[in-house]
């Protein structure tokens, strides 16, 4: 009887091949941690976002509709005279360029920006139409460098004398 | 018989230098498999600990919402809030060590957020000119001044917090039955 065994064991190619397809496992690995770590990042970016939108819009929606308390309303949006800060303001308008930081609340890189203007019920419901009308539109947009799209939150108010 | 062995298998050194990347290799593998599940432990958790404090946001605004008048606000205090909703109902939120309970009609507390920071996680009162009302616990005549309330929500993780904010402004409250 002849056993001939020319070879069993692996040779270098086999070993190399062997090497990069662990390699590339690992790699794909990495790559879908990441991915699963980003996006639940972007989640709760977007979750924690939602509630601090909702928290700016209440807090602009407080005040009543204009600093006149009857029309003609104001022509000029944004703070009045005398009404330098937050604990000034007392239309909603005067929040048309506020600036916010929460920051020592826990919102530590979101930036938040606000826009508040007349619109027009009949014509223009969504944009800008300069002067007075009864319908203001406020829009809250909320941002973070670690979501893909910003959030924006909008209402639209009424003066009591709207029809 | 003849026994030709063209090969006859590895010398020490080959199986030495053969363990040796062997358990390079198994130890690389084990440390990123574990690293993996680790994150994803922690992940998870985190994910968890985002959505209850979600819920507990939404489910305070919803309820501070159906307040009806000042007269409604029971207990206006840094870690307790109490009132009464549109429908007659006794809501009460309360702040402990680790929890924000909540109960209805002076039932069993259920546990609404846990585990939270509950030196960070409070209640706060605001009058119509967007100022603080500190005196907490609120007396009667600051709790019919009160015009929005806020609620930071602080929840934690193993090993840092996550911040919630509520403003809640009862568009109804204001109006005198």
């Amino acid at each position: 009887m002849r056993i001939d065994r020319k070879s069993s064991a692996f040779s270098i190619p086999d070993l190399i091949m062997g090497m990069f397809i662990i390699a590339i496992a690992l790699i794909g690995i990495m790559y879908g941690e990441r991915a699963y770590i980003a996006n639940a990042d972007r989640v709760e970016l977007g979750v924690r976002g939602v509630s601090l939108g909702n928290a700016v819009m209440n807090t602009i929606r407080m005040h009543r509709f204009d600093e006149n308390t009857s029309s003609p309303w104001s022509s000029s949006l944004g703070s009045d005279t005398g009404e330098s800060s937050s604990s000034d303001y007392d239309d909603i308008d005067d929040y048309a360029a506020a600036s916010w930081d929460f920051s020592s609340l826990g919102y530590t890189g979101f930036s938040v920006t606000t826009r508040i203007f007349y619109v027009d019920i009949n014509t223009s419901w969504l944009d800008s139409v300069g002067g007075p009308t009864h319908y203001k539109r406020i829009i809250v947009t909320i941002d973070h460098t670690g979501m893909k799209n910003s959030l924006n939150f909008t209402s639209l108010l009424a003066s009591l004398e709207g029809s | 018989m003849m026994r030709i062995r063209d090969n006859s298998g590895f010398t020490l050194v080959e199986m030495l230098v053969g363990i040796i990347l062997a358990g390079i290799l198994i130890g690389i593998i084990s440390v990123m498999v574990a690293s993996t599940f680790r994150t994803m432990s922690e992940v998870s958790i985190r994910k968890k600990v985002v959505m209850d404090g979600a819920a507990a946001i939404a489910l305070v605004q919803r309820e501070v919402m159906t307040i009806r008048h000042s007269d409604s606000l029971l207990i206006a205090d840094d870690d307790q809030l109490k009132f009464t909703n549109t429908w007659g109902h006794t809501i009460d939120y309360t702040i402990t060590a680790d929890s924000l309970h909540r109960s209805v009609d002076g039932g069993t507390a259920q546990i609404v957020a846990t585990p939270i920071a509950s030196g960070s996680t409070t209640f706060h009162y605001y009058d119509s000119s967007n100022t603080e009302l500190t005196s907490v616990p609120l007396d009667a005549s600051n709790r019919a001044a009160v015009q929005l309330f806020e609620f930071r929500l602080n929840m934690t993780d193993r090993s840092s917090t996550i911040g919630f904010l509520a403003r809640i402004f009862p568009e109804n409250y204001r109006i005198v039955e």
